[in-house]
């Protein structure tokens, strides 16, 4: 198409508007491909609230901006193999480095439910990707003809669109802020309750499990708060002792848990005397801790998790909590008089 | 031939494969190897951020412009080349290859252990069998695909239960890691049959595919 | 005559989309034109002659030997010149670069190369474009760097997809010059216009749905049309207006 494009008597502008719109279409519908087949497995559990439009449209805008930075880089410098390294390395260099929720914020994926996206800030990037967009077309290529009268204006503008639109992006803040807590929370009905954010409605049946898995530790040893809340369900953003569903782990969700069980159960220790005696406290705190996991997991450490608290063996806890209770309570009890028999500083 | 005219004809084959557009894309991604290398780049992720050291999918860039580099726009006349093409054009993605694993080798060798140059090169091994297959699949321009599709499993699923990377894991696994040695063994073998293969081989296998599974049509090529 | 290229049952298509269908033809040295609608079949034929797609079935031979594999093709392809209908070039080439090229293609012997590229170049009147990039080139200029870069060497079988597209009357004048001028060459000309048909060409075969509807010289063709009313403006588009069916 370079020689009707080169002949043709429209302004170039007009010809490279719908080169950069395919060129986007394509990522969109990639994108939406995406977004679909996402939808498609999400939407019978999740019910409503589950697609946030805001990380949706933030992603489109990360799309139409790649594409306008390669369109302009193919422009400048007509080669197709060089093009999409060029395009390609300086967008993944310019979002990896800047892009991130501390910096600029156009990642899409790194939405917790207590983070939402800030509607003024989103437009501000939305404007920057149309505006290097407008810039891609607009903009003559170096040793090209000069573009004269309305093009001239329209290219000079571009480039003034998109300096205040950067200086925008960095006006409007944060993209991400958090989110208000919801007026009314979604609990188990069971005792201890355990709350999430209306969106992780279908993790409820795991909950009430999980719940009843920890009424049933052992009441002598075992004190469990009357209730668990999901990070940011009682506003405020991130709490101690509040748990988290990382990539819908059930296991991320009772280590928390169990945590909190843990602190709650324990014997207050002093500081231990020396470091041998400390490593000996905490010892025996992460042991119990991995233990009431277990348990109100219903089973040890699944495959696809990894780490932990230090020097634990998960393995032989995955064992212990298939042993019969009084096994487990004689444990449970020696660790705890570990942690009542340290020598205090 | 004499040598000038050698010289003439090399020149002419490497301008119509976009030598220039080659040697700028090995630049840009070596300077992009000095400067952010040894970067551990913050990606998005469903439970925040994961670290995605730079250093180690950029064999791929590399790979993806060895294999982008067989078209051209000739290729309509290429398509129908006596011999002496195609010995030219497998020494031409040897030579591209090749150049790329110097480049990448060297600066390797300065800015980090000569484990991690070992791996790179691995990286660099199974990535170009990779594009040549892409390139085969969806044009030669868009040699990118399939390596860059590889990615996705490399930086989300490399981790198995106890944290170690995958045994398939190119891009980590020390030097000696012989499973990821036979990956590059099999992709490179891929990439070259993906090479090998022209319309005429892939009628003859289709037809002994034919004949192999009892159809009885008739092709041309015997 | 000594046939430079023959297909026998050819069987030609795209996937299970036949395009062409049984088809049989001997190309003896001389110039034969292919004439038919859009999507009859020509450029089908025709690369298929040129080796770049092997047949789905029946057999070609291109000076006689039967071209069945990669190596037989490539063996083939130094006796072949090919202008494709839609060709690409490497827009920062001279005119004699891109002749060259297309020279080594085929495999044409360095020593003789160089020789031959300027002929080539001279013949389809470009003598004086020899090193002005083919970016540089108008339409028609392109189309005669074409049509040099598929004479070079003195192919034995010349295809030529539409060669004339582009030229303006003096151009397709000397064209047709030139492909008179070709001696011990077997020229495949496919064209939409029977004015270089009738000019050029000593054999017409006229295509439609992937086979051959008529056979025969041009004066045979212009015959065809005093037996029905077809359409035209000339005999020979009468003719083949006719060979097709189509009447007025």
């Amino acid at each position: 198409m370079t020689d009707q494009v080169a002949v043709g008597s429209k302004p170039r502008w007009q010809v490279e508007v719908p080169l950069l719109a395919a060129t986007t279409l394509y990522g969109l519908v990639a994108y939406a491909a995406g977004t679909l087949v996402a939808a498609a497995v999400t939407v019978r559990q999740a019910g409503p609230g589950f697609l946030w439009p805001g990380y949706l449209l933030l992603g489109a805008g990360v799309v139409v901006l790649c594409a306008s930075v390669g369109h302009l880089v193919g422009r400048w410098f007509p080669s197709g193999i060089a093009v999409p390294v060029i395009a390609g390395l300086s967008c993944f260099v310019a979002l990896a480095a800047v892009g991130g929720p501390g910096a600029l914020g156009f990642f899409v994926l790194s939405g917790a439910p207590y983070i939402t996206v800030v509607p003024g800030a989103l437009v501000a990037r939305l404007v920057l990707a149309a505006a290097v967009a407008a810039l891609a077309v607009f903009v003559p290529r170096p040793t090209g003809p000069v573009f004269r009268g309305a093009s001239r204006i329209l290219a000079l503008c571009s480039v003034a669109v998109v300096l205040l639109a950067v200086v925008g992006v960095r006006a409007a803040g944060p993209v991400r802020e958090l989110r208000a807590a919801p007026s009314s929370q979604l609990c188990t009905g069971t005792t201890p309750k355990i709350c999430v954010w209306p969106e992780q409605r279908k993790y409820l049946p795991q909950f009430e499990a999980m719940a009843n898995r920890a009424a049933a530790l052992p009441a002598e040893l075992i004190k469990s708060p009357a209730s668990f809340h999901e990070q940011g369900l009682r506003g405020g953003g991130e709490r101690d002792g509040d748990f988290s569903i990382s990539e819908g782990s059930m296991w991320e969700a009772a280590v928390g848990i169990g945590m909190v069980i843990g602190n709650a159960s324990e014997p207050r220790a002093c500081e231990g005397a020396n470091p041998a005696a400390s490593e000996q406290r905490f010892q025996a705190m992460f042991e119990i801790d991995s233990w009431i996991t277990a348990r109100i997991a219903g089973g040890g450490q699944p495959a696809d998790r990894h780490g932990g608290p230090p020097g634990v063996d998960q393995a032989e806890i995955a064992r212990l909590v298939t042993t019969p209770e009084a096994h487990q309570i004689e444990w449970v009890k020696q660790r705890m008089q570990a942690i009542g028999d340290i020598h205090c500083a | 031939m004499r040598e000038s005219d050698a010289w003439r004809t090399i020149a002419r084959f490497a301008r119509a494969h976009d030598v220039r557009g080659v040697l700028v894309a090995f630049a840009l991604i070596a300077v992009c190897d000095a400067i952010f290398g040894s970067t551990v780049l913050q990606l998005p992720y469903t439970g925040g951020e994961a670290g995605v050291p730079f250093r180690r999918e950029l064999p791929l860039a590399f790979a993806s412009v060895a294999a982008a580099s067989l078209s051209s726009p000739m290729r309509r006349f290429e398509e129908t080349a006596a011999a002496a093409f195609r010995a030219a054009q497998h020494a031409w993605l040897g030579g591209v290859v090749t150049s790329a694993a110097v480049v990448l080798t060297v600066e390797e060798l300065i800015i980090s252990p000569p484990a991690t140059a070992v791996i790179l090169l691995r990286a660099l091994l199974v990535w170009t069998g990779i594009a040549l297959l892409s390139g085969r699949v969806f044009g030669w321009r868009l040699s990118f695909i399939l390596p860059m599709a590889s990615v996705f499993p490399l930086t989300y699923w490399q981790y198995d239960g106890q944290g170690r990377n995958r045994w398939w894991d190119w891009t980590h696994q020390p030097p000696m890691s012989l499973g990821c040695w036979a990956i590059a063994g099999a992709a490179l073998a891929a990439g070259s049959l993906a090479v090998a293969v022209t319309p005429w081989r892939a009628a003859r296998g289709r037809a002994h595919l034919a004949a192999a599974l009892g159809r009885t049509r008739t092709v041309s090529p015997r | 005559m000594h046939a430079i290229a023959a297909l026998s049952g050819l069987v030609q298509g795209y996937g299970s989309h036949q395009v062409i269908a049984g088809l049989d033809w001997d190309v003896p040295i001389g110039v034969h034109g292919l004439l038919g609608p859009n999507g009859a079949g020509k450029t089908t034929l025709l690369r298929t002659l040129a080796t770049a797609v092997p047949a789905q079935g029946g057999t070609l031979t291109i000076c006689g030997r039967e071209v069945r594999s990669e190596r037989s093709a490539r063996s083939a392809r130094r006796s072949i010149g090919y202008l494709p209908q839609d060709f690409g070039y490497y827009p920062a080439y001279s005119v004699y670069d891109f002749v060259r090229y297309c020279a080594w293609l085929r495999d044409v012997p360095a020593r003789a190369a160089h020789l031959e590229a300027v002929r080539s170049i001279e013949s389809v009147g470009l003598g004086d474009h020899m090193h002005t990039r083919m970016k540089a080139l108008s339409g028609g200029m392109l189309r005669r760097a074409g049509v040099a870069s598929a004479i070079v060497g003195s192919p034995s079988l010349l295809l030529l997809d539409e060669p004339t597209v582009g030229l303006d009357p003096a151009q397709r004048l000397q064209f047709r010059e030139l492909i008179r001028s070709l001696k011990d060459t077997a020229v495949v000309l496919s064209t939409h216009l029977v004015e270089d048909v009738a000019a050029v060409c000593d054999e017409v075969v006229v295509m439609r749905d992937g086979e051959f509807v008529f056979r025969g010289t041009p004066h045979d063709l212009a015959a065809q049309s005093l037996q029905t009313q077809a359409a035209g403006d000339s005999p020979l588009e009468r003719g083949y207006m006719a060979a097709l069916g189509v009447s007025v």
